[in-house]
């Protein structure tokens, strides 16, 4: 194929195969499967020592300045749930489905699978893309839940555990509100369908043999990476102007 | 393939050319395809058969000329008119590429899910049809892990047959296969004509020059992305005599003009 494959063509062309024809059950199950399972042990192991780090420093740093403890818990919480979990979840999915999926991709470009799809009526877009997007938009959020979940709770114990901090205490959600949670929601949907797509545009681009895969699917990590801190910032920046 | 008496133009490849770079590939390619004819397209490796092949059903395009399938312009169909016209023209890849997830039977039923001809059911019953034509319906439920390499060639065949086209494209079907292997898939290519296919346009890329003289009805010989010769398998035989590059294509000889002028270049 001679034409590059850039990541929003691809999502238009995936959303539009979906309209025509959308994508089997049985192959969006098993890629939620795929895609929650791969992840879930290395997302939940990471947020919990990420929320271990952060409440640890936290309260080193609040004790330094004012020996008061009892914000520590609810603004971790808050932290986790806006910034630190869809950001973590984000960049874990990318390190483990994106470099797959561009793997997947390379290797059907080098066989010339992408044009034996192209021949047989359907495309790339509809068979690889498709089933992931709508995978990565139920996997990406549940992951983000889960590992807000493991790291608030890892923090929480070494908070009561190591500082002192009633659980009461610690586990409040008074700093919380809607926003937050609709930040959260907001960065893990728009993660959800950013990895694939750019993890799969990656790998459609491969040149070359063997090597080529090896070299999209490192480029589709760094890629999704970027994706994923892209949309943190704009959501981010986007939710304070709106208020939330 | 029987020629038919009332022969019809299905593919017109009129001037084409195409770069990669600084490096012309296809330099004014003209010739023709005509139906109820076996055209081989022969060449050295990297003279641009594949390219062109590909061109066909617009999985490239050329940077100038242009392709004629059935009297419509490739480069100018929109992306319906170009998944009727892959209905019509089949091309089978190189690799087999199948799909290692499928089953045999699955793989050949793909194109008539995805051009919704039949149901998912009724493609697995025209797919072992298929099969069976050739001697292969016990491969049906297996993946294309567990067959050979001959055979993963005959099914990749066999799925782009699963449409009914009028005109089949193969490129280069014998690649990477033993000797055996590769009388298997010319004994099929050559039964193509002879089932009940509808297969009309039969062309084909390939480096087997015996085979090739054998089952052609024309031979398009590319050199340097240049049609050297395009005549009956009669004619490239009497053109050896005179073209010392044609008649070391066709000896397979190892030393000869053709490497003294890779040399130079």
């Amino acid at each position: 194929m001679n034409r590059r494959v850039n990541e929003i063509g691809l999502l238009i062309q995936a959303i539009v195969a979906m309209t025509r024809r959308p994508p089997p059950l049985r192959r969006i199950v098993r890629e939620v499967f795929s895609c929650g399972n791969r992840s879930i042990v290395f997302v939940c192991v990471t947020m919990a020592f990420f929320g271990m780090i952060l409440v640890y420093e936290g309260c080193m740093q609040a004790l330094a300045l004012i020996p008061d403890l009892s914000s520590a818990g609810p603004a971790t919480i808050r932290s986790t749930i806006r910034v630190f979990g869809p950001l973590m979840a984000g960049l874990m999915v990318s390190f483990r489905v994106g470099a797959g999926i561009a793997a997947e991709a390379g290797t059907m470009v080098v066989t010339e699978q992408d044009g034996a799809l192209l021949v047989s009526g359907s495309s790339p877009a509809e068979w690889l893309v498709a089933p992931r997007l709508v995978a990565c938009i139920i996997a990406v959020p549940a992951l983000t839940v889960v590992g807000c979940l493991a790291g608030i709770l890892a923090g929480g114990a070494l908070g009561v555990g190591w500082f002192g901090i009633h659980p009461s205490d610690f586990f409040s959600l008074s700093m919380v509100d809607r926003g937050d949670a609709a930040v959260c929601a907001a960065k893990s949907l728009l993660n959800g369908m950013a990895i694939p797509v750019f993890a799969a545009a990656a790998g459609l681009n491969t040149r070359g043999g063997s090597e080529g895969v090896g070299v999209a699917a490192t480029s589709a990590v760094v890629r999704s990476c970027v994706a994923v801190a892209v949309i943190e910032f704009l959501v981010s920046t986007v939710a304070r102007v709106a208020g939330a | 393939m029987a020629a038919s008496d009332a022969e019809a133009i299905a593919i017109d490849i009129q001037d084409v050319g195409r770069s990669f770079g600084s490096q012309r590939v296809l330099d004014r390619v003209s010739t023709r395809f005509m139906t109820g004819r076996a055209t081989f397209v022969v060449g050295p490796s990297g003279c641009g058969k594949s390219l062109l092949m590909k061109m066909l059903v617009g999985l490239e395009t050329p940077d100038s000329g242009r392709i004629l399938v059935f009297g419509k312009h490739v480069a100018t169909m929109n992306a319906a008119e170009l998944n009727g016209l892959r209905r019509r023209v089949a091309f089978v890849p190189q690799h087999p590429a199948l799909f290692d997830s499928l089953t045999v039977g699955a793989n050949i039923a793909l194109p008539l899910v995805f051009h919704r001809i039949q149901d998912e059911a009724a493609a697995r019953s025209t797919a072992v049809r298929l099969l069976s034509l050739f001697n292969l319906a016990d491969r049906a439920d297996l993946l294309p892990g567990q067959i050979n390499q001959s055979d993963r060639k005959i099914v990749s065949i066999l799925r782009s047959m699963a449409c009914g086209p009028e005109c089949l494209v193969l490129d280069e079907p014998t690649t990477g296969l033993d000797s055996p292997s590769r009388d298997a898939v010319f004994s099929m290519i050559r039964e193509i004509g002879m089932v009940d296919s509808g297969i009309e346009t039969l062309i084909v890329v390939s480096h087997d020059m015996q085979s090739t003289m054998a089952i052609a009805d024309r031979i398009v010989f590319l050199y340097k992305g240049v049609v050297r010769h395009d005549t009956s398998p009669a004619g490239f035989l009497t053109a050896t005599a005179t073209d010392p590059i044609a008649a070391q294509f066709l000896a397979g000889a190892a030393d000869g003009p053709m490497n003294t002028e890779a040399d130079e270049a």
